[in-house]
């Protein structure tokens, strides 16, 4: 399939494919080992704060 | 700003903020990563990698300066790493890119997702992270500049180079000229700054 602009002269249809690759994958629900990833990193600072200086 | 060292020194703990800005980082951290790599699983590995680095390396952050750049510069130096070490990083996924259609409201100018996701798995690398953070991520040239540790002449080289090819993949040659069009840049610009 052709870039064709048969009626917007500035669509940019490159452009316009970029941003909605990114904003597909943004917007997706954050995948639950993420969460669980920054809860492991927040332990382990709660953890390394409780020992003895 | 520089790249912080794979330590978890530990030496003082992380803020509320930093916490925060690493949660709100995830959506675009994951969108660069599978941009890069153009594969689902491995995008989420290298974006939780970066991650857990700027976790260990958080003493190096300095607040108030650019988290995203941090991070971004963080996971694409990973990325470089790793894809030396793995060819599987350079491989495309067809199962996360089929679906979308890209179309301009008049219905007139349509291109697939997975056609560009493809093409952009066949530019050179520094292209393709070119196109994935002014492009796609809307980073602007110095912001690019200061993640890939290039110059902003680089970035527009990269990024007329990019979008040059791209179109070329997909459409042929023959839409370079209309590529052109939409560019910031000239044949002039890309050979005076050419990287």
């Amino acid at each position: 399939m052709r870039f064709v602009n048969a009626v917007d002269p500035d669509f940019d249809p490159i452009s316009a494919a970029l941003r909605q690759m990114h904003n597909g994958v943004a917007s997706e629900p954050v995948p639950d080992e993420f969460l669980l990833l920054l809860d492991q990193l927040d332990a382990r600072m709660a953890e390394k704060n409780k020992k003895p200086s | 700003m520089t790249e912080p060292q794979e330590e978890d020194g530990g030496r003082k703990p992380a803020t509320p903020e930093f916490r925060r800005q690493l949660q709100d980082i995830i959506p675009s951290l994951r969108a660069f990563a599978r941009g890069l790599c153009g594969n689902r699983e491995l995008a989420d590995d290298l974006a939780q990698e970066a991650m857990m680095r700027a976790w260990a390396a958080r003493d190096s952050f300095e607040p108030g300066t650019n988290f995203r750049a941090w991070i971004f510069m963080i996971l694409r130096n990973h990325f470089y790493t790793t894809i030396r070490k793995n060819s599987r990083m350079t491989s495309w996924d067809p199962e996360a890119a089929e679906r979308i259609l890209v179309q301009e409201p008049a219905q007139q100018h349509a291109i697939h997702i997975t056609d560009v996701e493809k093409a952009l798995q066949q530019l050179p690398a520094e292209q393709r992270e070119m196109l994935l953070l002014v492009g796609a991520g809307g980073a602007s040239y110095e912001e690019a500049a200061e993640i890939a540790g290039c110059a902003l002449g680089t970035v527009k080289s990269r990024l007329a180079r990019g979008r040059t090819a791209l179109a070329a993949i997909i459409n042929g040659p023959g839409d370079v000229l209309e590529t052109q069009r939409h560019s910031n840049m000239t044949d002039k610009d890309v050979m005076s700054t050419a990287a």
